[in-house]
């Protein structure tokens, strides 16, 4: 009986320790499809003779589009410029990954794609185009393919692309989780609209005015416990953003943001009405105006792809010092709870401002946040305890966010890529598992058969075996 | 043949009893998991497999597949004892 009670205390402590992996290794796979609809998923450019390349491309959209921003993951250094001209969007990823490659080999770009498009009409898939750049010079043997020939899901959501003429830019989130009690954290591409000055009574002055700009991030959870489409989440979260002005007075300044929701036929969302907080930036003649709020506890947010608007009017601006105003940074982060305030990741790609400014914006503590945490408590999804065995034959070898960790060695990489290829894991890993599940296994067996319960077999026939019967006797 | 009929019954409602078990083992197990630990164990892992020939994390929930399957067994293997005709000792 001893025995027994061993094994079973024994068991149940490797299995909490070891268990602790089940799922939760599942959300780090997880996160890669967190914006899905969005993304064109990694491919290959092959090549057909040893060249030194660099895997730069260019992505034309065959159609009338006026803006088009296509942002990857996990690089900030990526520039993308747009040619209205041409259609074309230059997109230079040449120092990830430059050097000789082998004849037969590919470059495998890792990269994901989110492409937002601002068009009068549909955009169409079929339409994409992606080029290798500088065809003249390089020796890629696919001068052009489309999406088609992309051997991933390569299909974009256009019911998510927002049916407005509006400034579009992606934020592509790294870790976006919902409901996990984990701080939002990334960066996105501001650098078109960094690139912009307005200038009091120049057309762009004007052109800002009401001019609404779109951050759009989604609002997934990961696909374990994906939530279709129509089902809420309960989000309670805190926005907090700043835009750093480069203009010495703009007092007249005046930035609401809202956060809406677009789906064919009209959007929804609500606004986020907040006081902006003037911030010096250590003497660098720039200003920042930070807003914070939480989002509303216990709102319920369909699952979709969400928008940051920005609605700038600069219109009532009062200066006589301040010639032009350029937007020198924008960042965004969410934090679950307000008392961390602070101690999140710096979504600011510039590295130029402060996350959060001393003092400033701790406030909007919801007294209801215990009811949606009540709430998540009750609404999780049971987990197929079986996923382990055909995680192990799909292909793991990709890059894992590490939010947190980054956080606690105050990295700012917060994504890892294996330094083995997928071909060398995705052959080793299952291997790794049998042998690993045939060892347990073993050990048990041998372990409970040879104690004293003796587990592995009849302890009734065992004994009550008739000679058993016989010496007691039992008649 | 009743007798039969009676433990095919009895073993199916065993197994169906431990199949709930094992899925409520691991939605328990997550859950605590994610709720102590966030996230920082499957990066933890993601980690490590950055440096390895194979995803850690992949492996070690295998390994805990395992160790469940055999907590389950060990527990369907104590209903059937517990519901098998047994004769006291007298």
């Amino acid at each position: 009986m001893k025995g027994k009670i061993k094994c079973f205390g024994l068991l149940s402590v490797l299995l909490i320790i070891f268990g602790l992996s089940l799922n939760v290794c599942s959300d780090v796979n997880a996160i890669q499809y967190t914006i899905d609809s969005f993304l064109i998923h990694p491919f290959a450019f092959p090549i057909s003779s040893t060249t030194s390349v660099s895997d730069e491309f260019y992505i034309m959209l065959d159609q009338n589009v006026s803006d088009l921003n296509i942002t990857p993951r996990n690089s900030s250094y990526l520039i993308s410029s747009y040619n209205s001209s041409t259609r074309k969007c230059e997109y230079s990823n040449s120092y990830r990954n430059p050097g000789y490659y082998a004849a037969g080999k590919s470059i495998y770009w890792q990269g994901s794609f989110i492409p937002s498009f601002v068009s009068s009409v549909s955009p169409d898939q079929s339409c994409l185009t992606i080029l290798p750049y500088g065809s003249s010079n390089s020796n890629f043997s696919v001068p052009q393919f489309d999406t088609n020939s992309i051997p991933f899901n390569a299909k974009l959501n256009t019911d998510s692309l927002l049916p407005y003429n509006f400034m579009y830019y992606s934020i592509p989130f790294s870790n976006v989780r919902t409901v996990d009690g984990v701080d939002y954290a990334s960066t996105f591409d501001v650098s078109e609209l960094l690139q912009n000055t307005v200038h009091p009574g120049d057309p762009d002055f004007t052109y800002y005015t009401n001019h609404i700009t779109h951050l759009s991030f989604p609002l997934n959870v990961n696909p374990l416990e994906s939530v279709p489409v129509g089902e809420n989440l309960v989000v309670s979260g805190r926005i907090d953003f700043g835009v750093g002005l480069s203009s010495s007075d703009v007092s007249g300044l005046d930035i609401s943001i809202s956060i809406l929701r677009s789906y064919s036929g009209g959007s929804d969302g609500f606004d986020l009405p907040c006081s902006l907080s003037y911030y010096d930036n250590n003497g660098s003649h720039s200003l920042a105006y930070y807003c914070s709020r939480s989002v509303p506890s216990g709102m319920a947010l369909s699952v979709g792809h969400y928008g940051l608007a920005f609605n700038i009017d600069s219109s009532s601006v009062i200066s006589s010092t301040a010639q032009s105003m350029q937007f020198s940074q924008i960042f965004i982060t969410f934090h679950d709870d307000p008392d961390t305030f602070g101690g999140s990741i710096s979504l600011d790609q510039f590295g130029s401002f402060p996350n959060v400014a001393p003092g400033v914006a701790r406030v909007d503590s919801e007294n209801g946040d215990w009811f949606s945490s009540l709430v998540s408590l009750f609404s999780f999804t049971f987990s197929n305890p079986f996923a382990p065995i055909f995680t192990m034959f799909t292909n793991t070898s990709t890059c894992a966010n590490i939010p947190i960790i980054a956080s606690l060695i105050h990295s700012n990489e917060t994504q890892v890529c294996p330094f083995f290829t997928s071909s060398v894991t995705n052959i080793t890993t299952p291997v790794f598992s049998f042998v690993s599940v045939m060892l347990v296994f073993g050990f048990a067996v041998r372990w409970l058969g040879s104690s004293s319960g003796n587990m592995f077999e009849d302890q009734t026939s065992h004994k009550w075996s008739n000679t058993q019967f016989k010496q007691k006797g039992v008649k | 043949m009743l007798d039969t009929v009676f433990r095919i019954l009895k073993i199916t409602v065993i197994c169906a009893v431990c199949a709930v078990f094992l899925i409520a083992i691991n939605t328990l197990i997550s859950f605590i998991t994610q709720v102590i630990f966030s996230n920082v164990v499957g990066e933890f892992f993601a980690l490590i497999s950055m440096y390895m020939p194979f995803n850690a994390g992949v492996v070690f929930s295998a390994i805990g597949l395992a160790l469940s399957a055999i907590l389950t067994f060990l527990i369907a293997k104590k209903i059937f004892d517990l519901t098998s005709w047994s004769i006291s000792a007298v």
